[in-house]
């Protein structure tokens, strides 16, 4: 399935390094607007100015975790229909478990290919 | 413990009983007194016995521990190990980084070229040379790695030693607020950092996992 990518995209993660591997990865895949924000605090900042088509973000952050900001955009009725993918190194079951009933629309673990990360993006436009 | 003797104590019931004490004189109390210390003589010097005993042991306990305290070698572990094994993490950091860097910006590179840019040959030429030069950081990271390895271990083996000799049992870690807010906070958020290889959910258990379980195996291997 073809996916919009005009779309604007937020990728969230602490680690410029991270960033940047997305946005190239996202790039290739065609998405040229991306923004980013450093914690989950920035990106509900970001989120209330602008509204974005997806959400890329990892789990382990300060102040603000992704799996805080998940519930947050969750909770909130003009953001709570934005897709959210988890992209994080936290690979137990449990964090699984606890983001798919936050209401996460996929679950990608670190470290990832960009066919996984296209794959998990078109997965959740298909859905 | 030490115990007044029967014989001591029937020789002051007497003399209290015996003698009429309506006003008693200097010589009464002088005798009174005398017939006290005689009766607690022997109380007193096994209650001495016993409390200087028991003060030896416990200078030698503190010798003992002031002994293993100075082979901790705390000195040696706050002001010259911890601060170059802090010193080492942050240069593998850094290296890390700073290849990680040069092999996107090369990647980048390469994304932009085309088949029909000028030089294309040498230019994918010097890209590949660049990205490996950059590899180079993980024979030095694996040997400040090593470093690190190695202050671990002989911090382990001091701790260890020291527990040892002061006789320490495992019982429950006393945490500061700080650790105790950070311990609650990773609790809490499920904040679990990564996991080994073989502890690490696979990528198709999480598939099967956000699809609702429509691999059962997969499923079932989550909460294996």
């Amino acid at each position: 399935m073809a996916v919009d990518t005009t779309m604007s995209v937020l990728v969230v993660d602490d680690y410029k390094t991270m960033i940047r591997i997305i946005r190239n990865l996202l790039k290739q895949i065609g998405f040229e607007d991306v923004d980013e924000a450093s914690d989950g605090t920035e990106a509900l900042s970001k989120m209330k100015e602008r509204k974005y088509g997806l959400v890329i973000s990892d789990w382990n952050m300060e102040p603000m975790t992704g799996y805080e900001l998940l519930k947050e955009v969750r909770s909130d009725a003009t953001l709570n229909r934005t897709p959210f993918i988890m992209v994080t190194a936290e690979s137990k079951t449990e964090n699984v478990i606890a983001a798919k009933k936050a209401g996460v629309n996929n679950y990608i673990v670190k470290p990832f290919n960009a066919q996984t990360l296209k794959g998990k993006i078109e997965a959740v436009f298909a859905e | 413990m030490a115990r007044l003797s029967k014989a001591h104590l029937s020789r002051l019931e007497s003399y209290l009983k015996n003698d009429d004490r309506s006003e008693p004189s200097l010589r009464d109390v002088m005798a009174l007194a005398e017939l006290t210390t005689e009766s607690l003589q022997s109380f007193y010097s096994r209650f001495d016995r016993e409390v200087y005993g028991e003060l030896v042991g416990i200078s030698e306990y503190i010798l003992t521990m002031r002994r293993e305290i100075a082979s901790l070698g705390v000195t040696d572990l706050k002001e010259t190990r911890l601060p170059s094994a802090g010193i080492e993490l942050d240069e593998i950091v850094r290296s890390t980084e700073e290849a990680t860097n040069t092999i996107m910006t090369c990647a980048e590179d390469l994304f932009t070229l085309g088949p029909d840019s000028d030089n294309l040959s040498d230019k994918i030429g010097d890209a590949a040379t660049r990205i490996m030069e950059a590899c180079a950081f993980q024979d030095l990271t694996g040997q400040r790695i090593a470093k690190v390895v190695e202050t671990l271990k002989a911090i382990e083996s001091r701790v260890s030693r020291f527990a040892a000799a002061v006789g320490s049992t495992e019982g429950k870690t006393e945490l500061d607020a700080n650790e105790e807010a950070r311990a609650k906070r990773k609790h809490d958020l499920l904040l679990n950092g990564p996991q080994s290889k073989s502890d690490a959910v696979k990528q198709t258990d999480v598939d099967a996992m956000m699809a609702g379980g429509s691999d059962q195996d997969a499923i079932d291997r989550l909460f294996g």
